[in-house]
């Protein structure tokens, strides 16, 4: 089964552009900043090699036409979901011959985005995708919590370990709003720009062109910015909630990204001071401060700067952004992630978006950098 | 054509420090801008500085003992113009490589009946 694609993953090929001697500006990109869905494209040859490396991996196949040999690349998931898919680097080797179905690069260059990789000689279908949330239990399982009765936003000491991962929604939209997307955050009709936030007017303006641009700028694939405000919850890579009982904090470990952290203190203390910054280095994930209201917490933030996108599909925030934050573990399976923002300088009034998170129970997070020829 | 040592310096100095312009997804006019407004008798070398509060785009022009406040500054991001007004001078211009840290607004000067083209870009 091919499942929908990862947008935290849509990363370009750098590595492959090298050896194919193109010309490729920038080394990450949503996948239809760079390979055209209007350009449909089927090639049949031979294996020369595999590229088992972050952020993408690679097959590069000769293609003889014409009595001519050129040789593509064929560019796939991440090897992180394809190793949960069941593959390896040696899934397919030099000289076996491959059926490609994908769309190729806007640019002109042998690049395709391997929609299906189909291995002749057995005539079945190799590196297709199969990482899927975990099969909810038919019963809802309890929320489990600490010995003194609180939530459990994470794993309980002795607890098997886990993540929360496979958003109900990977793209920010105020609540209520019917508007559709492809799984980067592209708008599927650009004229719905208007109806996914409140947004003034430059925003607006902004955020269209970054959506015209087919999201080829976002500094999240550009420069591996990390993944700031609500983003950090809408990656399939996930996020692990650490709680940290004895010093009040809790740390959010993100999946994606270059594993950057964030920390949210439960201690009383101001949302002002020192975060791994101080009062005049706003960062990436804000300053947070934290209180429980029954079996909720209630997280403050401020304190961002302007160097990422916060959201996927470029919707545009300012440093006078703040939100709140809520996490309610609805079940043992199930988080529940409600935030509003506050962003006077980019919006004309607060707005409220939710989705929930799926618990992925027994593993760690995937070990995914956000860096090329890393895993 | 030789240009003169002092504009290659400063368009040096500009390419240089644009090579290096932070990162900005923001207002796009935010920031601290270098160009030049050409045929300027006071100096053709420029410094802006605006910053956007929510509701106005405010900064400086110049900052120091002869600096300019910035009184009025409008963006139209239908076609991402700007008109900047400072003192005596109207500002009007486009901006250009939008998606970029170091873009630039392009654009003319104009002081009673002196006017020039004006160009700045983001550091």
């Amino acid at each position: 089964m091919k499942v929908a694609r990862f947008p935290f993953s849509r990363l370009a090929l750098g590595v492959a552009a090298l050896a194919l001697g193109a010309s490729v500006a920038q080394a990450h990109h949503p996948i239809q900043a760079k390979f055209d869905p209007a350009k449909e494209e089927t090639l049949t040859g031979i294996v020369t090699s595999v590229d088992w490396r972050n952020p993408h991996a690679h097959i590069f196949m000769n293609v003889t036409e014409g009595g001519s040999t050129q040789n593509w690349a064929v560019e796939l998931e991440s090897p992180v979901i394809l190793k949960k898919s069941g593959w390896s680097g040696e899934s397919l080797r030099p000289g076996d011959r491959i059926r490609v179905s994908g769309i190729v690069a806007r640019d002109g260059t042998r690049q395709i985005w391997g929609e299906t990789v189909i291995d002749t000689s057995s005539n079945r279908e190799v590196y297709s995708v199969t990482y899927t949330p975990p099969v909810r239990p038919l019963a809802s399982r309890p929320v489990p919590r600490w010995p003194d009765g609180s939530v459990a936003l994470g794993t309980t000491t002795g607890g098997t370990d886990g993540y929360w991962a496979f958003p109900s929604s990977h793209v920010l939209v105020e609540d209520g709003k019917n508007v559709q997307f492809d799984g980067d955050g592209k708008l599927l009709n650009l004229n719905d720009a208007k109806d996914v936030a409140p947004l003034q007017p430059w925003a607006l303006a902004l955020y269209r062109f970054r959506q015209e641009r087919n999201l080829q700028d976002d500094p999240m694939y550009l420069n591996c910015k990390p993944p700031g405000g609500p983003r950090q919850y809408q990656s399939d890579l996930g996020f692990q909630l650490l709680e940290d009982k004895e010093n009040q904090r809790v740390f959010v470990l993100m999946g994606s990204g270059n594993h950057n952290f964030r920390i949210i203190y439960l201690d009383g203390r101001e949302a002002t001071g020192s975060v791994l910054g101080d009062d005049d280095n706003p960062l990436y994930y804000g300053r947070s401060v934290g209180r429980w209201e029954n079996d909720t917490l209630v997280v403050q933030t401020s304190g961002f700067n302007e160097d990422f996108w916060f959201s996927n599909g470029g919707l545009p925030h300012t440093d006078l952004l703040s939100m709140e934050e809520r996490f309610t573990r609805l079940d043992a399976d199930t988080l529940q992630y409600q935030v509003t923002i506050n962003d006077p300088g980019a919006y004309t009034r607060p707005w409220s978006a939710s989705w929930t998170l799926q618990w992925v129970g027994g593993e760690d997070l995937p070990p995914y950098f956000c860096q090329n020829n890393r895993q | 054509m030789r240009l003169p040592i002092r504009g290659m310096l400063a368009l040096g100095l500009v390419a240089g420090l644009a090579t290096f312009a932070s990162a900005q997804e923001g207002h796009p006019a935010k920031g601290s801008w270098i160009g030049e407004w050409k045929g300027n008798s006071n100096g053709e070398s420029v410094l802006v500085v605006m910053n956007w509060d929510g509701k106005d785009i405010t900064g400086i022009i110049n900052p120091g003992t002869d600096n300019l406040q910035i009184s009025k500054a409008e963006l139209n991001p239908s076609d991402w113009s700007i008109k900047i007004e400072a003192g005596d001078y109207v500002i009007e211009g486009t901006f250009a490589r939008l998606e970029l840290p170091n873009r630039s607004i392009i654009g003319t000067w104009r002081n009673g009946n002196a006017r020039g083209d004006f160009e700045i870009v983001r550091q």
